[in-house]
């Protein structure tokens, strides 16, 4: 090609500077979604909660000196009333957040290594590689996600031990945290396959191809940064979708019991009998904690996947 | 064409079945805790009576092939064997018997989940923009947000405990007696809050799902050439935009209900209801794997043969992808 | 424009339905008033066969089915309330013979006699010869039963034991069972309804899941019950449960929650019965010396010294853990026995008791040689590993997991880090099985409960070394406290009896095995309207259902409590005299906590949510529609 010649320094720096441009116009075309934005607020406020709970509610209350009675009814002292052990309910949920947070965090970047990662070698390969893939896929869809997660949870903790810890975190979560991983990948893995073959057909590829470049060099170079945007909009719903799911196991029992997810908190709730004695602000707390954070993840989700995908709808 | 292409999927299916029972088999044996201490029940026992009763549930033989085999070979002739906890009934009687409330729970749900939401779709899409719309949109949003057992839990406080409207649990008032229309209204009853939090939790995806497909169809270019010949909105509503738009949607009814048994799970858990979600956790706890394996067959199949029928619908109703 | 014809059917369905809900609740019928008595239970009974059952319901099973050879008075003294009329022990005693009521019959008609008492009996003996034992009910020292006649069974033993009267074995019908063999006995025989027995009741049917009905013998010997039928009513979970006594779905319950107690007192028309439990909850620590085997024993040796398990008993708030985990309703725990069974019950001094006191608990590890070396907090044991404490509990109480997180910060505080892996009790069986019975023995701490029989024997015995692969779960082995054991089995009095079994309770709270933390109390209530006569067993601290026998059931009449005649009217009409006036079981809505404030919380919260909404959907209408592109 003519035109001017750029040294690689400036080559670089003109990279940077396409790459902040591009930037700009995407968080202009995803301000003009209120959703997103509404959703992206949401977040932050609760991003806060999770990074600095002390802030809001003070110090995690210990049951061990629980600063109420049981059950005791929303008031000026206790905004969102007490637990059956007296414990402030709005501490509980903001020390929550951190922790419900991390593992729906977590979970779905177990689920987006597996998915995408899947996706893209079964798309890119195709033949016998995509079939079997495929078929692994296919069962991990199938297989009710629920009860999947009630078989491996014990499993997992039986395999590695109570004690043993992964960075700090204890193994009854870890193992709700790579149980939810485990279980949420297929969808991912098919959505992300999609796109990888229609990639693979394109131009560019062909030509790396035919350069030399080994399959992995392709993928990594070539096909992952044209997938990246499906990826960062899947990955969004993913982490909805992840918080819920620790919810529902936590909230049967499969949780870790000495962390207060929002899930856990809600078993509690439920085992207790707070639906029964009318304690509905036990329930109603933690639960309005996970649709907001759920929605405001579903918003982002959804007004993320119209700005960097507007022609792509996913039709079944 | 048509029968090729059915004729593979069915392959397939029918491969995934083999696959799932396989690695269902396995999956329940890898579980802390052994089945032969707990058909014992008792902590007091020898080594020789261990043994014995390993001889007896033939859990003594290598659990690769001798009793996958076994397993195989059984399933294929219908014979899901007897359940570990409920001794000496069948698997596929303890199944059997929880299978209805399920059945009924869930029938209600979807189809109270089906009307309001394919209704409430239809007109949002429809009248894009309108009251109904923003309001219905927004509300189906949340609904999709939402632990459909923590909104159970919710309605339970205020409709049960309450305002004393509805009872919270079980499926029926215990021991009741009397004739069958007041047992009727007495299940009727129970029904309603489960049934209404089952639905809520899938009345929100119908509805977004079938707005959007009202508001593909509408833009559709047979659609403009409609409105072009003249004929009225409702006509080409009802004879073109809706039929279209329901494709996607039954696809997903269908895949639904194939997963229906497992997210019934947590709605019984809320409201004690007899069905096959609490089989499972009881099974779970007591580690039956006759049974487990039964119901895990179950659902696999459901879901297998759900995800098979939505491939033919599909296939008959869009002529696109037959070609 | 007309409405498409679907929001049409969708604006009817909703109307039926609407009008469906508000007319059905009053379609609901009342419960009848009949003589059917209802008891709600969350525990479903396990088997019907009484060689295959383990859980309290069952054994509310057999007493309604069947009898006993010896009863149990209204202290659980032995009485001759059941199938013997009176016994006599020979000089030695080593033989007891036994005069059988007669005049008893089966509840098919056959006769029942002293053979199906020696019948019985034999076939446990017998069992023992084979592979298949009947180890569920022990004999203790029995040589030889026999029935020389119609009404009399002689039993003779090894050596001389009381023990024997005390044997909760339930007399089975020969006729009945001589054709069952003891494998099927013990597997597959279900003993299905309707049960044969001599008990006033009998189980005629049982809904998996749901609930198991038993109908009045009509040839019962004893006095004729008021009620004609018994129904055990299974629920799902306890919440359920409270709300069906409240609602008079149910006359009866056991395991009320904590923290709905109160409020279920509080009903004119109930009553809770906070009745002590006879047996504990306990942490067991795992004490199986594994000997460096692969994966066997706990995590630490620190389990085997007893002055760690002894520090560590300073660092758990019984009382705070009763306050809280229980609603008050307990006991904190001291010794093995529970004070339930007052005559056995051995509370150690005050002096040797341990109180709650952290840096008591500090300074007795420090003492012992677990020192925090490297200043992390957690202490290291003497091999110089991290000590971290694994502690399994069964699900089946949520006042189990709220102890144990308790007792995590407690141990925290002092030093020693404790995870908590709440499973279901089958897993935590499992778990504490030792090689002996085929098992690996791997957990560090249980948190589990036991119960007892009115004879102490058995919570006794679970120390024994004979026991390690049997019931014993801490796996302490101790020749002293075995020999102790024995003694007390052949004991002559019970004066002497009881300075055995002090020692041996002092002992065992001495070495901590085990911290018994709290005597649960049972929480049982009872509605008023329907039925009155209740007899609790025993009288003081005792409750009226899940006991050692079937008084109860016999003297409830049906109606409420009748009143004395007013001397005169003064009182004005609107009062009536509240327990005792005759109400219908009417739905009282939950009391704790009002309408009001939840009504208008859930109306801002439904507006909130769609302000939310409406936000987010005026986005749709200003950015690029999809289909505009």
């Amino acid at each position: 090609m003519s035109g001017t010649t750029l040294t690689a320094s400036q080559l670089r720096a003109e990279r940077w500077r396409l790459r902040l441009a591009g930037f700009r116009s995407f968080a202009r075309r995803f301000a003009s979604h209120p959703a997103g934005v509404v959703g992206v607020v949401i977040i932050l406020f609760f991003g806060v909660m999770a990074l600095a709970p002390e802030l809001i509610a003070g110090p995690f209350e210990n049951a061990t000196r629980p600063s109420g009675t049981p059950l005791e009814a929303p008031s000026s002292a206790h905004v969102l009333g007490t637990d059956e052990q007296g414990r402030d309910v709005l501490n509980l949920v903001v020390h929550g957040a951190r922790i419900s947070l991390a593992v729906g965090l977590l979970a779905s970047a177990i689920t987006i290594i597996l998915g995408a990662g899947i996706g893209i070698i079964a798309g890119f390969f195709g033949g016998r590689v995509d079939t079997i893939l495929m078929r692994i896929t296919d069962f991990f869809l199938i297989l009710p996600t629920f009860v999947l997660a009630l078989v491996l949870a014990p499993i997992i903790i039986d395999v590695f031990g109570v004690g043993t810890e992964v960075f700090g975190i204890r193994m009854t979560l870890v193992a709700i945290i790579v149980v939810i991983g485990l279980t949420s990948w297929a969808s991912t893995a098919r959505i992300i396959r999609a796109q990888a073959l229609s990639i693979k057909e394109r131009a560019f590829v062909d030509r790396a191809r035919v350069i030399g470049a080994g399959p992995s060099r392709i993928m990594i170079r070539h096909i992952l940064p044209n997938v990246m945007s499906l990826i960062v909009a899947n990955t969004v719903l993913v982490i909805a979708s992840s918080i819920l799911t620790e919810t529902t196991l936590s909230f049967v029992g499969l949780g870790d019991p000495q962390s207060p997810t929002w899930g856990t908190t809600l078993h509690y709730a439920q085992v207790t009998g707070a639906p029964g004695s009318g304690a509905w602000w036990y329930t109603a707390s933690p639960g309005v904690a996970i649709v907001l954070v759920v929605l405001a993840f579903t918003l982002i989700g959804n007004a993320l996947d119209d700005t960097l995908n507007p022609k792509l709808k996913a039709r079944r | 064409m048509g029968g090729n292409y059915l004729g593979r999927k069915a392959f397939q299916a029918l491969v995934t079945l083999l696959f799932v029972l396989i690695v269902n088999f396995l999956l329940f044996r890898a579980m802390p805790g052994s089945a032969e201490r707990i058909l014992l029940r008792n902590p007091h026992i020898s080594a020789e009576q261990l043994e014995a009763q390993r001889v007896r549930w033939g859990l003594n033989k290598p659990v690769f092939p001798d009793q996958l085999v076994d397993y195989l070979a059984a399933t294929a002739q219908g014979d899901l064997g007897f359940s570990f906890e409920f001794r000496g009934q069948r698997v596929t009687d303890v199944i059997l018997a929880k299978i209805g409330p399920t059945i009924l729970l869930i029938g209600i749900g979807e189809v109270i989940a089906l009307v309001l939401g394919l209704a409430l779709g239809a007109y949002s899409g429809w009248r894009r923009g309108g009251p109904v719309d923003y309001v219905g949109t927004s509300l189906a949003l949340v609904l999709y947000s939402m632990p459909s057992f923590w909104l159970g839990m919710i309605l339970l406080i205020i409709f049960s405990t309450s305002l004393g409207m509805f009872p919270g649990n079980g499926m029926i008032t215990p021991g009741i007696t009397g004739d069958p229309l007041t047992r009727l209204a007495d299940l009727m009853g129970h029904l309603i809050l489960p049934g209404v939090t089952y639905a809520i939790g899938y009345v929100g995806q119908y509805s977004l799902l079938m707005r959007s497909s009202v508001i593909e169809v509408l833009a559709e270019d047979y659609v403009l050439t409609a409105r072009a010949k003249g004929l009225t909105e409702g006509r080409i509503l009802r004879s073109h935009g809706l039929p279209n738009a329901l494709l996607p949607t039954v696809t997903l009814v269908a895949i639904n209900l194939g997963y229906i048994w497992a997210g019934a799970i947590t709605v019984e858990q809320v409201f004690s209801w007899p069905g096959l979600g609490t089989l499972t956790v009881s099974a779970l706890g007591s580690r039956d794997y006759p049974v487990l394996q039964g119901i895990f067959l179950l659902l696999s199949f459901s879901v297998i043969a759900a995800n098979f029928v939505a491939d033919i619908i599909y296939s008959r109703l869009d002529p696109r992808v037959r070609s | 424009m007309r409405m498409p014809l679907r929001t049409r059917v969708v604006r009817v369905a909703m109307a039926f339905g609407l009008g469906l809900g508000a007319v059905l609740p009053a379609l609901r019928p009342a419960v009848a008033a009949d003589l059917i008595y209802r008891i709600g239970t969350t525990q479903e009974i396990d088997s019907l066969n009484p060689f295959q059952a383990y859980l309290y319901s069952s054994y509310e099973a057999f007493i309604l089915n069947y009898d006993v050879l010896v009863g149990f008075g209204p202290d659980l003294e032995y009485a001759p309330t059941a199938l013997a009329e009176s016994w006599d022990v020979s000089t030695d005693g080593k033989t007891y013979t036994f005069k059988i009521r007669s005049g008893v019959q089966w509840s098919d008609g056959q006769p029942m006699t002293a053979k199906d008492v020696a019948f019985t009996y034999n076939y446990i003996l017998d069992s023992l010869e084979t592979d298949n034992s009947i180890t569920l009910f022990t004999l203790t020292k029995v040589t030889k039963v026999e029935a020389p006649d119609d009404s009399t069974v002689v039993i003779t033993l090894s050596d001389p034991s009381s023990l024997i009267l005390g044997a909760y074995i339930p007399i089975l019908p020969e006729h009945i069972w001589k054709d069952v063999t003891f494998e099927q006995a013990n597997n597959e025989f279900a003993n299905d309804p309707p049960v044969v027995g001599t008990g006033p009741f009998q189980a005629v049917e049982w809904q998996k899941g749901q609930f198991t009905r038993f109908v009045r013998n009509e040839h019962y010997w004893g006095t004729k019950p008021a009620i004609e039928e018994v129904q055990l009513i299974y629920f799902a979970n306890q919440d359920a449960m409270d709300q069906a006594l409240q609602k008079g779905e149910i006359d009866a319950a056991r395991s009320i929650l904590p923290s709905q107690f109160k409020q279920i007192d509080d009903d004119p028309n109930i009553v809770g019965v906070d009745g002590a439990t006879n047996g504990f909850d306990q942490l067991s620590f795992n004490g199986y010396d594994g000997k460096g085997a692969e994966g066997v024993g706990g995590s630490t040796k620190a389990l085997l010294d007893p002055k760690f398990r002894d520090a560590l008993g300073y660092a758990v708030d019984k009382d705070l853990l009763v306050s809280q985990a229980l609603f008050g309703y307990g006991e904190p725990g001291t010794t093995v026995i529970p004070p339930l069974l007052s005559t056995w019950h051995y509370q150690p001094p005050a002096s040797d008791l341990r109180k709650f006191d952290i840096e008591e608990a500090k300074s007795r590890l420090e003492a012992a040689g677990y020192k925090d070396s490297n200043g992390d907090g957690n202490r290291e044991d003497k091999e110089g590993k991290e000590i971290s404490l694994n502690l399994v509990t069964p699900d089946t109480n949520a006042y189990y997991a709220q102890s144990a997180n308790l007792i995590a910060e407690w141990y925290k505080q002092a030093g020693i880090k404790l995870n908590v892996q709440v499973i279901d009790k089958d897993t935590v069986t499992e778990y504490v099985t030792p090689p002996e019975a085929d098992g690996k023995a791997n957990f560090d701490i249980e948190l589990w409960g036991w119960g007892g029989g009115p004879d102490p024997d058995f919570l006794l015995s679970i120390f024994t070394t004979d026991q390690i692969g049997g019931w014993s779960d801490s796996f302490y082995s101790n020749p002293e406290y075995d020999k102790l054991y024995s003694d007390q089995q052949i004991a002559p009095t019970q004066a002497e009896r009881k300075a055995i079994t002090d020692q041996m309770q002092a002992m065992v709270y001495k070495d901590a095995p085990y911290d018994v933390l709290y005597y649960s109390a049972e929480l049982q209530a009872y509605r008023t309207d329907k039925w009155h006569g209740y007899t609790l067993q025993p009288r003081t601290g005792g409750t009226p259902f899940f006991t050692f026998g079937v008084e109860n059931y016999v003297n409830l009449q049906p109606g409420p409590e009748p009143t004395p005649a007013p001397p005169e009217a003064t009182t004005a009409p609107g009062a009536s005299p509240a327990a005792s006036a005759p109400t219908s079981p009417v739905e009282t809505p939950g009391s704790s906590g009002s309408n009001t404030p939840l009504l208008i919380g859930g109306i801002i919260l439904l507006i909130g949510v769609i302000a939310i909404g409406m936000i987010a959907m005026r986005g749709r209408r200003r950015g690029p529609e999809p289909d505009d592109e």
